[in-house]
């Protein structure tokens, strides 16, 4: 789901750097001295779930597990997708550094999203967990195919949203898999 | 007396990255497609054609995809097209020179890949082939390892800087 260099217009990538820049010192400030280790196992297992992929339609998508990023770590998980961004880009020439920060900003936005549910929708977490799977690798989806749009370029939302709702239904299903484990091992996690 | 490995919560977040840092090792060593989607792009040079070959990273092939080919510092193409099902384009060059060849599946995924063309090539001599497929598993498997170091590491010493080291009297 990354967008690599050169799809978008050079000044909006620009901005988007600027503003996933700011949102990652948002994120990040603050840190407490526990919360350090915690977050960059996680970035570490975010960076190997995003290398398993698996081919949908034609194309190939992979997994990314930003709303369980954003349910467990809320604001902080968007210093977390940075790093696990850059470090794709640098290494595995996936997406670019141009693009790093609308990258950040999309996948950002379903963690935020997540993070968001978490918090307010007062339902059984349990549910709650796989919306927050489901949606937060599809609202980044749906964000880059309206930047697809507006750039001219790809296949059209229909053909994202074909590709992406059977990713949601496993990310839901996974989110809710991980959640019940570290529900049961580490309950404290979501106080 | 008997520790318990699984006492802490270091302990447990490592316990289940190792379980997915084996689960993918498994899948790589069974070649089962798993790792992320680059798209990697082969040239072969068949004179008088050059047959591009791309497919994702795991080794599926990249169908359907428009391919772009300009030839030297041109920005106008020479050629535009897209890959069969099989992955395949092939364009036959008219001049010896730098080539140009971008890949783009319509997703998000680019891969541009520049080559040169010998003025032997238009004598019927055939080039060099790079074999057509994904990139060696155990470069990738080092690559994943490097990557999951490097985060680490960049945690480590975010930690070490967050928590200044006590001398000792």
């Amino acid at each position: 789901m990354h967008i690599a260099d050169g799809i978008l217009p050079v000044e909006i990538s620009i901005i988007a750097d600027a503003s996933a820049l700011a949102l990652v010192y948002v994120g990040g400030r603050n840190l407490e001295s526990e919360e350090i280790p915690r977050m960059g196992v996680f970035a570490a297992a975010l960076f190997i779930v995003s290398l398993i992929h698996f081919p949908i339609a034609g194309t190939s998508v992979h997994l990314g597990l930003y709303g369980f990023a954003g349910l467990l770590f809320g604001m902080r998980a968007i210093p977390i997708i940075f790093v696990n961004l850059l470090f794709q880009s640098l290494i595995f020439q996936h997406g670019g550094l141009l693009s790093i920060g609308i990258n950040t900003l999309t996948m950002g936005s379903g963690a935020l999203l997540s993070a968001a549910i978490w918090r307010w929708v007062k339902i059984n977490r349990q549910i709650k967990s796989i919306f927050c799977g489901f949606l937060g690798i599809l609202v980044p989806a749906l964000l880059i195919a309206l930047l697809f749009i507006l750039a001219n370029y790809g296949k059209g939302m229909l053909f994202m949203i074909s590709v992406y709702l059977p990713t949601a239904a496993i990310e839901g299903a996974l989110t809710l898999f991980i959640y019940n484990f570290f529900n049961k091992v580490k309950p404290e996690f979501f106080k | 007396m008997k520790r318990n490995l699984f006492s802490t919560d270091t302990n447990r977040l490592l316990s289940l990255m190792g379980i997915v840092v084996v689960y993918v090792f498994t899948w790589m060593v069974h070649e089962i497609p798993l790792t992320a989607h680059g798209i990697w792009v082969r040239i072969e040079k068949k004179p008088p054609l050059i047959v591009i070959k791309a497919g994702y990273d795991a080794g599926k092939t990249v169908s359907d995809a428009s391919v772009t080919v300009r030839h030297g510092a041109g920005r106008e193409p020479f050629k535009r097209g897209s890959t069969d099902s099989s992955g395949s384009f092939g364009f036959t060059p008219d001049k010896p020179g730098q080539w140009e060849v971008m890949v783009d599946d319509g997703m998000g995924h680019r891969q541009t890949e520049s080559f040169t063309l010998e003025a032997g090539f238009f004598e019927g001599k055939q080039g060099e082939t790079e074999p057509a497929g994904p990139p060696p598993m155990g470069g990738y498997l080092v690559k994943v390892l490097l990557g999951v170091l490097l985060i680490l590491g960049v945690t480590f010493l975010m930690k070490r800087l967050q928590q200044p080291v006590k001398r000792k009297e």
